[in-house]
């Protein structure tokens, strides 16, 4: 992983990750549980596809966190 | 609209041939039907469950391909997430395609009604098809100078080899932006194989490994997209027919791969460049 050769640098982009899980993980929940036309269009409803696109997004983002966390160059 | 036996076979050989072929099968699947003199739209809700089956049938195709690497890039993506650490080259592959997957496949999900209204309109779609082939000689005549630099003069694999990238020393970043091409195909006449192999080349990759990372890219995002459509299939009543046309795109799409993947050891992509401008010239001549 040449882009995060950089402890640091491996470190910020970890952070960043988490951030991005976090917000993924909301927007997962939000629309597991909420009837909405948010990004998804008319009608209201609870919007599946979308939620587990977030779902697997916020997954994805924590095991990159966890990588670029523990990663020396 | 019906969708017969003929109707299903004509769309799946077309679809499998074209999903991999850089030359837009969104593209044909608009202009063509109209200049045979056809009456299907794309845009027509009933036709999205047999767009479904095809593009199935395709995934599956490029799986049967790949399907020791699919193998590898599963398990080396388990075992990174399990040890939180990326080792092999098999690890690092499977991380490149989720990082080369997320650009389009978020971008083509979020917008995915807004970019439906697009294919109904097949001067559209023929006038993209040669924005597609100025893409692809665009990519080939970047490359060339690369290889000029380099010291290339013919088309040498043992000096091109030397000279550029495996898959599996791409950096992240690149990656991204490989991926990130795919988004343009969300538009038809443009071709997600074309953009892909045209990023990869720009991005150092040789020929064939530019064709290797496009078409392990197709899958997971043709997949995902069809299975996700899959409630879709619920009740629609030419369910035989569509079968047979899922059949016939992965047959037709495993063909075109093995040739691909054969063509582009020595391989370029100008021929394909003359020919989307070709067919889009003629869509916007005789479609009206």
């Amino acid at each position: 992983m040449s882009d995060a050769a950089h402890p640091n640098r491996g470190r910020a982009l970890a952070a960043v990750l988490i951030v991005v899980a976090v917000v993924c993980l909301a927007l997962a929940v939000f629309y597991f549980t909420q009837k909405t036309t948010f990004l998804a269009g008319p009608p209201a409803r609870i919007q599946l596809k979308h939620g587990l696109l977030f779902a697997g997004l916020a997954v994805v983002s924590a095991i990159g966190a966890n990588i670029l966390w523990r990663w020396r160059g | 609209m019906a969708i017969t036996l003929p109707i299903a076979l004509f769309f799946g050989v077309l679809q499998g041939a074209s999903e991999l072929f850089p030359v837009s099968s969104l593209g044909h699947a608009v202009v063509v039907p109209p200049l045979l003199g056809l009456g299907v739209r794309e845009n027509d809700p009933d036709f999205l469950p047999f767009l479904v089956l095809l593009h199935i049938g395709t995934a599956t195709a490029l799986i049967a391909l790949y399907w020791r690497q699919w193998g590898r890039i599963v398990a080396g993506f388990v075992r990174s997430a399990v040890t939180g650490r990326i080792r092999g080259g098999d690890e690092r592959l499977a991380w490149l395609l989720v990082v080369g997957t997320i650009p389009a496949g978020l971008v083509g999900f979020l917008f995915q009604k807004p970019l439906q209204s697009n294919f109904g309109d097949p001067r559209l779609a023929a006038g993209l098809l040669i924005v597609n082939g100025a893409m692809l000689l665009g990519a080939e005549l970047l490359r060339r100078r690369a290889e000029r630099r380099a010291g290339i003069s013919q088309r040498d694999p043992g000096l091109e080899a030397r000279r550029f990238r495996t898959v599996e020393e791409m950096s992240f970043g690149r990656a991204a932006l490989v991926g990130a091409c795919q988004i343009v195909a969300l538009f038809p006449g443009l071709s997600r194989s074309g953009s892909t192999m045209a990023g990869g080349l720009i991005a150092g990759l040789r020929h064939e490994e530019a064709v290797r990372f496009s078409f392990l890219l197709a899958t997971p995002i043709i997949l995902a997209a069809g299975l996700l459509e899959l409630p879709s299939l619920a009740g629609s009543a030419d369910l035989g027919a569509m079968l047979a046309g899922g059949v016939a795109a992965g047959l037709t799409a495993y063909a075109s791969a093995r040739f691909l993947v054969r063509y582009f050891r020595a391989g370029r992509l100008d021929p394909y460049a003359y020919y989307c401008a070709g067919l889009g010239v003629l869509g916007l001549v005789l479609l009206h």
